[in-house]
């Protein structure tokens, strides 16, 4: 089960362009609730502490969105 | 207790009934070499090496330089200097001086240096390759695409060596342009890049329609070391409208395939596994070679409009949203102009061997 951190639209705003480790980049991503959410590995990987606050995220299991086939 | 005497001789040495001087006694021996030459200098093609003529026995009265590119001898180059050319990328390089006097003359080899290609010196220094095979890799890989004259349809090149997102996102072919952007929880290792099919893509900076792709002139490839089945089958992605003929890139399933800007039919005989490399090339706007690693043949397919968002390795990019992510590994991608089916060939044949080397070649 892959666990994400929910965000809020204006947090995800904060962390779009953002790095959370060198050279690499947060991705938030919607769920099938469309909801803004965060993968945990993303928060255990960061070595920020301005990010400290995505450890207080609440956590739920990830339902991906269904996509299409091209 | 010591005593000094010194004793001083006046007059003129001068004439038929002076003493002539002692000539210096004739050497006994042919030189004989106590420390080799030694070669030194930047070791990538277009800067000069110098050569010392080491140290000798028995006075030699003159030295002769010749360098060689493996146990070949270099044409002219027989003076104490040697300006390195791209023959020599990829080759040890020595000097040998011969030492003569008055008895005979005596060769002695320097020591070797391995020779770097420009292009791949100028990656490993950016990329920080400090690995000694990897920096190998590397220039025999650039080595091997200028001679298969395949350098000049690359756009950009990734080779995924070092293991950190740092090392990974440099272009190969020029390190100042198409950079990586990775977004998501990658895994960098020695085995390339491994994206996990959640929120993982990476962002070449590169857009077909802008970017140096024009109408039936574009390659693009991926060598995955993952076999796995997907029903997107995503490698790379990108779309800028809302038609199949500018939908992603390249992308492969059972039923069809996505290339450059196009649709085809999915390649025959599909590959049996999917950890395997893929090219897709367009050298007209009514057909697609597809090469599943050394075996390429051309499909129909009708080209479109080049996007116009950038294309992102392991995702599919729409206008403003990032879907369909990859799980495959990539350890090897490039974007580049067209190529002919053998070109395709060839360039499968360089990345397996790269991949060989570095010890993570697909079966």
């Amino acid at each position: 089960m892959i666990e994400v951190g929910i965000l809020t639209k204006e947090q995800k705003d904060l962390l779009v362009g953002q790095e959370f480790m060198v050279d690499v980049y947060f991705n938030p991503i919607q769920d099938v609730n469309d909801n803004w959410v965060i993968l945990n590995d993303t928060i255990e990987y960061c070595i920020y502490d301005k990010f400290n606050w995505l450890k207080d995220l609440k956590l739920i299991p990830y339902e991906p969105k269904e996509i299409l086939d091209l | 207790m010591q005593i000094s005497i010194s004793i001083a001789v006046k007059g003129r040495n001068k004439g038929a009934g002076s003493i002539p001087p002692t000539p210096p006694p004739p050497p006994e021996e042919a030189p004989f070499n106590t420390t080799p030459p030694d070669i030194s200098g930047t070791t990538t093609v277009g800067q000069t090496l110098t050569s010392t003529t080491g140290i000798w026995l028995y006075s030699p009265v003159s030295y002769v330089y010749q360098w060689k590119r493996g146990a070949t001898n270099i044409g002219g180059a027989k003076s104490d200097s040697y300006v390195l050319v791209q023959a020599d990328a990829g080759q040890d390089i020595t000097c040998v001086v011969t030492a003569t006097n008055s008895v005979g003359s005596t060769d002695a080899q320097s020591n070797i240096l391995y020779i770097y290609d420009l292009d791949a010196q100028n990656f490993v220094t950016t990329a920080a390759i400090t690995v000694s095979n990897t920096q190998t890799a590397i220039n025999d890989l650039v080595i091997g695409l200028k001679s298969d004259s395949l350098w000049t349809s690359m756009l950009a090149v990734y080779p995924f060596v070092g293991g950190s997102a740092t090392s990974c996102k440099y272009n190969l072919k020029n390190t100042a342009t198409f950079e990586l952007v990775f977004g998501g929880t990658w895994v960098f290792s020695d085995f390339g890049i491994q994206p996990n099919g959640t929120d993982t893509y990476a962002n070449t900076n590169f857009t077909p329609s802008t970017s140096g792709w024009a109408s039936g002139n574009s390659s693009i490839s991926a060598y995955s070391r993952t076999n796995n089945v997907m029903s997107s089958g995503v490698i790379y992605g990108v779309r800028s409208g809302a038609t199949s003929t500018n939908y992603p890139v390249l992308n492969v399933s059972s039923t069809n395939s996505f290339h450059n800007s196009g649709v085809a039919n999915a390649p025959s005989p599909l590959p049996t596994s999917t950890a395997c490399n893929f090219i897709s090339s367009r050298i007209n706007t009514t057909n697609v070679i597809m090469a599943v690693n050394a075996t390429a043949a051309s499909y129909a397919s009708l080209e479109g409009t080049l996007a116009s968002v950038p294309i992102y390795l392991a995702a599919r990019r729409n206008v403003s949203v990032t879907d369909l992510y990859s799980t495959r590994q990539l350890a090897f991608a490039h974007i580049g102009t067209g190529l002919t089916t053998g070109q395709c060939t060839s360039l499968y044949n360089r990345i397996q061997a790269f991949q060989t080397t570095l010890g993570r070649a697909n079966p």
